[in-house]
């Protein structure tokens, strides 16, 4: 497993939007993904457990993945995340 | 055209069955209160101590021949309704109401017409009678079945009528009681007016009897029989056993009218000789007619019944033969031919004129109470002794009635395959064998309606498994005995866009053409064998044009999730903001609500209220996983105009108050009140539909989710 660590910088923080595009560029990989934040863990595949995890702007994130490719894989979803803008 | 006129007299015929059954029985309470109760007779045969009034015989047979009599009385109603529902394709039921209303109606407008016009008393004496308390024409059956057809024809056209949205509540079978009464209302005034004549002309055949001998008593029976249909016998038979027209006689000192009034006089006259056959021409005919010749064409008709009606068609034709040998009540027969075949009672109307005038001729002077049953030939012949009545001739001319009319009703019968009752196999309790039915088709045409139909019955688990039909808007509604019989992929190939089972309810929906596959399907039904259906024929190969986009595989499972809110359901692709209409949230329905209560939309819990409040994760106690998202971009309200009640991981049940919104804030400070109701983690064999389509309330179903087998 690999784990890193990103600052949730868009204005909404991981909600409608950014959860949905969050939500259906996990499911591109089938290592699997949690999402640590505010507390709680999260499945970023899972549009409900994103919202569910309420994470805002500001939250620190802990993306941590697990699987083949875990270490590509943990980049790209952080990566994905510092993109947010919206 | 002569197949349909044909068909349509058969179907009003089998329309008549409902209060025709109910004529022997009355006929009996009626024929045996009637006679019994005559003061005239009790005299007659010194029975006055023991029946005669006051005794508790006598209140006993009175209330018989209330009982009875009451049926006929009213007869013309009872047929209005029973022809109604007869000949009313559908929602019988509303057929029946609305034929009861126009029967008022019109008597009504007639009763008005009268009063307008001077009154009873300018009518023709005769003409006028009391239908249901009003004071009206005599129309008798002939009335009611004016009704009956009219209402029936009103409401097969207009029972599924739409109106203008402002009159809506007015629109499908609402409509039908308000046409029938307007069309009655007509009908009633025109009728005051027209039918006049047709009883004129009556009267005028009357006078003609009188004046020519024996032919004129076979014209008086002829018509007499030829008038019972129309309910206008009474009218033409009693001027002539009740006033002059019936001839007039000294009895006993004194001048006595009519031709029953005659003789009943010499029956309490001892020093009679011989009664009077100049009044009993009259009546003597019926005898030979109602208990020899019309109980011979009830067996023709028995014997022609096809073997497996035999049973069913023999209590019938029993019990309707009885009631004309005993009573003289010959409706019962009567109505079971003439409406299949007319010109058979043509027939038995020319043999009727020639009972009465044989009668005549041989001097038969046997009279009766108000009908020619064995009763009355009991009590006013074979007791008065054959030297004063000559009643031996109505068993010797009987007999030969009884041969004529057997073998007459065969021949015709069989000549003309006449579908006598027991002679077709559609009729009310027997069905199509499966056999049968696959036979027939063969040799027809198979309609597309019908392979729709027997589809959709297979896929319902056969006929034997289908225990009520009904349809709404937009859905056909089953219940079926066993849910496991249900094939939701058979069901689907016949052009439903989805299934909903909850417990044995089984909803398949078709939109707006539900009605017509209803209407469809309740045909098939009536004609499809009674049996469970266990074959697995695929979607796949039923119809090519089963939805594509659906998984393969079966059903195994069908999820309902309800509306959380009051509003109006559209599909998803019309929320405005592309992250809801372009499904990125997941698969869902978008409900735009006019009232700010949300609930819970089926039993579950809550996963989580975001901190905005504007959205509440839910999960049902099913398994599947919403998003209720309430407007779009309220997440930028931080929570203002939202009141949240519940909290994360409570437990609610359906309908529990989950949240409320101030409709006015969000609708001033948000883009849209548009609420996307998503099932964000379907997986891939499961397949969302929607339900509703406009208007909805919290609680109607609104999401279904199929679940292939994988």
């Amino acid at each position: 497993m690999i784990s890193k660590k990103v600052t949730l910088a868009n204005p909404t923080g991981l909600h409608a939007r950014p959860a949905a595009q969050l939500a259906q560029f996990c499911k591109k990989f089938p290592e699997k993904i949690i999402l640590s934040g505010n507390g709680k863990d999260a499945d970023p595949k899972s549009i409900i457990q994103l919202m569910g995890a309420g994470l805002k702007k500001g939250t620190e994130l802990e993306v941590k993945v697990e699987g083949a490719n875990e270490a590509s894989v943990c980049d790209e979803v952080v990566k994905f995340l510092e993109s947010l803008s919206e | 055209m002569k197949d349909k006129i044909f068909a349509f007299l058969q179907r009003v015929g089998r329309s008549f069955m409902l209060p025709i059954a109910i004529l022997p029985v009355a006929g009996l309470l009626l024929g045996i209160g009637g006679s019994l109760t005559n003061e005239t007779m009790l005299k007659a045969y010194g029975l006055y101590s023991v029946m005669g009034p006051g005794t508790v015989l006598n209140a006993l047979f009175l209330v018989m021949n209330d009982a009875g009599n009451i049926i006929f009385a009213n007869l013309p109603i009872i047929f209005a309704i029973g022809c109604a529902i007869g000949m009313a394709k559908k929602e019988k039921e509303v057929a029946a109401l609305a034929a009861a209303i126009a029967f008022f109606i019109m008597h009504a407008s007639i009763g008005a017409m009268i009063s307008i016009c001077g009154g009873a008393d300018a009518m023709l004496s005769g003409a006028v009678t009391q239908v249901c308390g009003i004071t009206s024409l005599q129309m008798g059956v002939f009335g009611g079945i004016i009704v009956g057809l009219g209402v029936a024809a009103l409401h097969n056209r207009f029972y599924k009528i739409v109106l203008p949205d402002v009159l809506s509540f007015f629109g499908g079978t609402r409509f039908v009681p308000i046409i029938s009464g307007l069309v009655f209302f007509v009908v009633g005034i025109v009728s005051f007016f027209i039918w006049p004549f047709i009883q004129q002309g009556i009267y005028a055949v009357g006078g003609l009897v009188l004046r020519s001998g024996y032919a004129g008593t076979w014209v008086y029976g002829l018509m007499e029989r030829l008038l019972i249909p129309f309910g206008l016998h009474h009218v033409f038979y009693l001027p002539f056993w009740q006033t002059a027209v019936g001839g007039t006689l000294q009895v006993g000192g004194r001048l006595i009218e009519g031709a029953q009034n005659i003789f009943f006089a010499q029956l309490a006259d001892p020093t009679v000789g011989h009664f009077a056959v100049s009044a009993t021409r009259f009546m003597s005919g019926k005898f030979p007619l109602m208990i020899f010749g019309l109980p011979g064409a009830a067996l023709a008709m028995y014997n022609l019944a096809l073997p497996e009606k035999k049973k069913e068609v023999g209590g019938l034709l029993l019990s309707a033969a009885l009631t004309s040998m005993l009573t003289g009540i010959t409706e019962p027969i009567e109505f079971t031919f003439l409406f299949v075949a007319p010109y058979l009672y043509f027939i038995h109307c020319a043999f009727a004129g020639a009972a009465y005038m044989l009668m005549h001729m041989l001097g038969v002077g046997v009279g009766m109470t108000f009908s020619g049953g064995f009763i009355d030939l009991f009590l006013f012949g074979i007791i008065q002794g054959n030297a004063k009545t000559s009643w031996i001739w109505i068993p010797i001319v009987g007999i030969c009635y009884f041969a004529v009319y057997y073998f007459m009703f065969v021949f015709l019968i069989k000549k003309f395959d006449l579908k006598t009752p027991g002679r077709t196999l559609d009729g009310e309790v027997k069905l199509y064998g499966r056999a049968d039915y696959n036979a027939k088709n063969s040799s027809k045409k198979e309609s597309a309606a019908d392979t729709i139909s027997e589809k959709i019955v297979n896929g319902l688990g056969g006929k034997a498994n289908i225990s009520d039909v009904d349809s709404c808007a937009t859905r056909l509604r089953v219940t079926v005995r066993k849910s496991e019989l249900v094939n939701d992929g058979l069901l689907k190939s016949t052009g439903a866009s989805g299934v909903v089972r909850k417990g044995n309810g089984v909803q398949i929906i078709y939109g707006p053409q539900v009605s017509v596959i209803k209407s469809n399907l309740e045909d098939y039904l009536e004609t499809a064998s009674d049996e469970e259906y266990h074959g697995s024929e695929s979607p796949a190969s039923a119809d090519a044009a089963c939805e594509s986009s659906a998984p393969a595989g079966r059903i195994i499972r069908t999820v309902v999730i309800a509306s959380p809110v009051s509003g109006v359901a559209k599909d998803l692709s019309e929320t405005p903001d592309e992250v809801f209409s372009q499904k990125m949230m997941g698969d869902g329905v978008l409900v735009v609500p006019n009232k700010g209560r949300v609930v819970a939309p089926a039993n579950g819990t809550v996963l989580f209220v975001s901190d905005t409040k504007h959205a509440i994760g839910f999960r049902t106690e099913d398994g599947v996983e919403m998003l209720i998202h309430f407007g779009i971009d309220t997440v930028k309200l931080g929570g203002k105009g939202f009141k949240v009640y519940v909290s994360n991981e409570q437990k609610v049940k359906k309908g529990d108050v989950l949240m409320v919104a101030d409709m006015n804030y969000i609708s001033a400070n948000a883009p849209s009140v548009a609420t996307p109701v998503l099932c964000t983690e379907l997986k891939d064999n499961e397949k969302l539909r929607r339900l509703a389509d406009g208007n909805v309330k919290a609680g109607d179903d609104l999401i279904a989710i199929d679940c292939y087998e994988v």
